[in-house]
């Protein structure tokens, strides 16, 4: 855990909402995902996560419902809505842009 | 008390809130659950798998915390927060109940009665006249400096009045008015009601809008067309059931049928006698009107009221009138000078007589709010030191201070709210007593209400009052020392813990406001039982006081030097007096117009023969108060005769006019000489009246004040008095029976010479006194009730801090009584504390009382404004208040017994 880099403020929501866009996943699966695609690099700290779904739920981008697991247990599991793709689509471009600016600093002469 | 419904609602919102904990459990649970399972997989133990996981999870109280915030941002956290806060603060003050009552109560004496007095001035002095656009309205009096009557105010003649109407600038219109009693009804024992004649533009000038019904035409000012009537809105209610048929029926006014052309609003009583000056004499409340035509001549007695047009300052108008005096002076300078005139603004005109005494009256129950604010803060202020341990001890384990603040401002809102709510009702109450007890003479009083703007104002004061008191002890409480207060509370509690010294300060602030209040009151009752032991000139006998009013039709009025005066009213009035001095049990029956203290003032000018010399200078005209009186008056008023003789049966129409003056009179024209025999005659050397000889001089009395300096008066037989307007005239019959008893037989008595004359305006002697002390009295009531809540207040709140004080000491008291201190040095110990805080307010609250006496100048009469007496006399009061308030601390510190010295150990 101590290695993680932090994430940055509002760059957590970013990946939240870009797992849920491969489709509708529970928080354990979402940190779960997110672990597995960075190559274990990103780490999501769970005392983030769960706050970080339940106020992207507040502000509509995603639903939430309760199914029942495999295991016969309630679990919560998270679906991105039409506001939240949207939301998605416009907050990578301007994650693109700003990467794209930041390198072009560090790699300035 | 939650209602059935509410409860429901708790209780789902309480389920609810169950439900989002149980989903937020679940959801975290499963999370867990899963990391185990992949765990397992990954080839741990159970155990390990489970601790990993949380280890991984971290503080699941941590996370659940977060949420709860997410939820909470969207579930209105500061109701919650503020719901929670107002709980803890009531369960506290609950908790003290003793506390929160005396804190309530001395709160809310304050802002009931500052409440009291802010809707008395407010409905008083501060509301608008209910008239349209009032601040256009002024009155219109006589000016002529040279001429002293006694009163500023002079009326106008009928003259004067039309020249005005006809080339006034700056006036849209201008009416005149005067009062007229009538006997409304025919047959026997009509019914006498006060009314005023008018000219035709009276409601248009004053700006009221008739209930129903229409105002006077100027061509209704002729005589012969002039038989038409505007009721008061009571009166229309009263006879005629409210009924709008009315208008044009036939109602009987001094035997004369008039017809009825309209109704006057509700509230319209206007003129009313306590808005008016005096020496009108209008009555309390005007019932009806009728139309007048200004007469050519006869005696100045018009009142005048002018409506400014729109883009008209008071300035211009008086511009205006001055010029109308200029042209009216050179147009005919035979004349002695035109009567100038003042214009002067209705409402002044009609409050400013009690303006000086409502805003004193202000000005100390402000100072009583702040002494109640000064004893509540330092209530407070003893409760906080008492917390002192409480507070440090949450402040230790991680409450912030801003917190703590505001709890304590939380406390110190629902107290203050508490206190505005009662003092409010306490200040409702006591509008509906001041309206009851309140003097006739200030105007507008029954007009007071609880209204938006009073609760508006209570709302301000409660306010005002909260932020005072709680402000310093909430500044005390954020510097509460922790270590300090911790090590101290940890030992021995609450050791060491003296009054603080913003408390002392408060209590010595108190005291010193007490005094401030206390000696007011002291000046005013002083200054009051001067007025009331004061030498009235006259004995207040014991019998009653009427008015009858003689119809102009039955009882034609004479012309002025007609051969004969009055031909039916003077045998009317002499067969009335005798039939009420043959009643058995009347000691003696006179007539007096006005009577003293009637509320009446009656003046004249007049011309001495070999009078003192240096009285013509100029064109000064002189003037003395002028009585209309039988034989018999002194003696019924027990005013004695100094020389001379009372009037007599033999002064008649036909024998000499005689006058009987007052020792100031004499003194003022014939100084050093005596004034029997000499002649004076009313009016100017030149008018046609005749001269009349001094045959008596009577002590100076007490006519229309009782703070009045004594003023020549001449009294005139009513046999032989000149004037035209003769119609009413006041009697006082002498008896030692109860009034009630002699009543009877004096209606009769007057009903035997004619039944068709009403007993109206039955007062007692005393009576009539009492109201013309009434304003005074009232002030000086409002002033000691201040004064005694202040005194109360300063007790309180000296035994607040006295008490306290020795329950901290007790310790230091068990050891001096353990190393040989008598019970009665124990007893000096305390009494000397607490008298030290009261000499130093004291000391404070004599500077400030020199400032309330300089203030309170305008009521005080014959006392000084620096009364050694009365000052003496708050000091020792406050003194002994102090004592009584140390005395039962004092018992109880020297009833500690050694023992205890050890008991806290």
């Amino acid at each position: 855990m101590a290695s993680s880099p932090d994430l940055l403020q509002g760059t957590l929501d970013l990946l939240v909402l870009k797992v849920l866009a491969l489709g509708p996943l529970h928080g354990w699966g979402i940190a779960q995902r997110i672990s597995d695609i960075s190559e274990q690099l990103l780490r999501v700290n769970q005392g983030s996560l769960y706050p970080a779904l339940h106020r992207l739920e507040g502000r509509g981008l995603v639903d939430a419902e309760w199914t029942m697991s495999e295991t016969f247990r309630r679990v919560r599991v998270y679906r991105l809505t039409p506001a939240g793709r949207r939301c998605l689509t416009r907050e990578t471009r301007s994650w693109h842009e700003y990467t794209r600016a930041v390198n072009l600093i560090l790699q300035a002469g | 008390m939650p209602t059935g419904r509410e409860m429901l609602r708790n209780l789902r919102m309480l389920v609810a809130r169950r439900a989002v904990e149980r989903d937020l459990d679940d959801e975290l649970r499963g999370h867990l659950e899963m990391q185990t399972r992949m765990n397992v997989a990954q080839g741990m133990t159970p155990e390990a798998a489970r601790d990993a996981a949380y280890r991984v999870f971290g503080s699941m109280t941590y996370v659940k915390e977060e949420l709860r915030a997410v939820h909470g941002r969207s579930t209105a956290p500061v109701t919650d927060l503020l719901g929670r806060d107002l709980r803890l603060a009531a369960r506290t003050l609950l908790r003290h109940r003793r506390f929160t009552t005396a804190i309530v109560l001395i709160l809310a004496l304050g802002i009931g009665s500052a409440t009291l007095m802010f809707s008395i001035v407010s409905g008083v002095l501060l509301r608008p006249l209910p008239y349209a656009h009032p601040e256009r309205i002024v009155m219109i009096w006589g000016n002529l400096p040279n001429l002293n009557m006694g009163f500023q105010e002079q009326p106008l003649g009928g003259d004067e009045f039309r020249i005005m109407r006809r080339s006034t600038q700056a006036f849209q219109t201008v009416a005149a008015f005067q009062t007229q009693p009538f006997n409304l009804g025919t047959g026997v024992a009509p019914e006498r009601v006060d009314g005023a004649r008018v000219t035709s533009d009276f409601f248009r000038t004053i700006g009221v809008r008739l209930a129903i019904g229409r105002g006077f035409a100027r061509t209704e000012e002729t005589p012969g067309r002039d038989h038409v009537v505007v009721l008061s809105w009571a009166l229309w209610q009263r006879r005629f059931s409210g009924d709008t048929g009315v208008i044009g029926t036939t109602v009987v006014l001094n035997a004369e049928p008039y017809v009825v052309i309209g109704v006057a609003p509700q509230t319209f009583a206007f003129p009313r006698g306590a808005q008016m000056p005096a020496n009108f004499q209008f009555p309390p409340r005007t019932q009806l009107w009728v139309p007048m035509r200004p007469r050519q001549s006869g005696p100045r007695s018009l009142a005048v009221i002018g409506r400014m047009r729109p883009d008209i300052t008071m300035a211009r108008a008086q511009e205006d009138l001055d010029r109308i005096t200029r042209i009216e002076d050179d147009r005919q300078p035979a004349r002695t000078g035109w009567f100038g005139t003042r214009a002067v603004p209705l409402r002044t005109q009609m409050i400013g007589h009690v303006r000086t005494m409502l805003l004193i009256l202000l000005a100390a129950v402000a100072v009583l709010l702040a002494i109640a604010c000064a004893n509540a803060a330092q209530l407070l202020l003893a409760r906080l030191q008492g917390r002192r341990k409480e507070l440090a001890l949450r402040a230790a384990i991680g409450a912030s201070s801003p917190r703590i603040v505001r709890e304590l401002m939380i406390e110190s809102l629902l107290v203050t709210a508490l206190a505005g709510v009662l003092g409010t009702l306490l200040g409702m109450i006591g509008i509906s007593v001041a309206r009851t007890i309140g003097p006739d003479r200030l105007p507008r009083l029954a007009t007071v209400r609880f209204d938006a703007r009073v609760a508006l104002i209570a709302i301000a004061i409660t306010m005002l009052s909260g932020l005072l008191f709680s402000l310093l002890p909430a500044i005390g409480a954020s510097h509460v020392q922790l270590g300090d207060a911790l090590r101290r509370g940890g030992r021995r509690a609450g050791d060491g813990a003296a009054p603080s010294p913003a408390r002392r300060m408060l209590i010595a602030v108190e005291v010193a406001l007490s005094v401030v209040l206390l000696v007011s009151s002291g000046l005013l009752i002083r200054s009051l039982v001067h007025e009331l032991g004061g030498d009235l000139g006259f004995e207040a006998p014991h019998g009653i006081t009427f008015e009858v009013t003689l119809p102009p039709l039955s009882y034609p009025e004479t012309p002025l030097a007609t051969s004969t005066l009055h031909p039916k009213s003077v045998p009317f009035f002499t067969e009335a007096l005798q039939r009420l001095r043959a009643i058995p049990g009347v000691d003696a029956a006179a007539i007096g117009k006005p009577l003293p203290m009637s509320g009446e003032q009656d003046g004249s000018s007049f011309f001495p023969e070999n009078g003192d010399l240096r009285l013509y200078s100029g064109k000064q005209r002189l003037a003395a108060e002028y009585t209309v009186a039988s034989p018999g008056l002194f003696h019924a008023l027990g005013t004695p005769i100094v020389s001379g003789r009372d009037f007599s049966v033999v002064d008649q129409q036909t024998t000499v006019p005689v006058v009987i003056i007052n020792q100031a009179m004499g003194r003022w024209l014939w100084p050093g000489r005596n004034p029997i025999g000499k002649r004076l005659k009313l009016g100017r050397l030149t008018t046609r009246s005749p001269w009349m000889t001094v045959v008596g001089v009577v002590e100076n009395m007490k006519l229309y004040s009782l703070t009045q300096a004594p003023r020549p008066e001449m009294f005139v037989p009513y046999t032989q008095s000149p004037f035209p307007s003769f119609s009413t005239m006041q009697f006082l019959v002498r008896s030692s029976l109860p009034p009630a008893q002699i009543l009877g037989p004096v209606r009769r008595a007057i009903a035997s010479v004619d039944p068709t004359i009403p007993v109206a305006r039955v007062r007692t002697v005393d009576q009539l006194v009492a109201s013309v002390s009434e304003t005074a009295r009232f002030a000086t009531l409002c002033m000691s009730l201040f004064g005694g809540a202040a005194l109360l207040l300063a007790m309180v709140g000296l035994y607040g801090v006295i008490a306290y004080t020795v329950h901290q000491r007790r310790q230091e008291f068990g050891i001096r009584a353990a190393l040989g201190a008598t019970r009665w040095q124990i007893v000096q110990l305390v009494v000397r504390d607490g008298l030290r805080l009261t000499v130093v307010g004291l000391a404070a609250g004599g500077v400030l009382s020199v400032l309330a006496g300089w203030l309170l100048r305008p009521m005080l009469y014959e006392v000084s404004v620096v009364d050694p007496a009365t000052l003496a006399g708050a000091g020792v009061l406050l003194l002994g208040a102090a004592l009584a308030a140390c005395l039962l601390p004092a018992a109880r510190a020297s009833a500690v017994r050694p023992r205890a010295a050890l008991d806290d150990l």
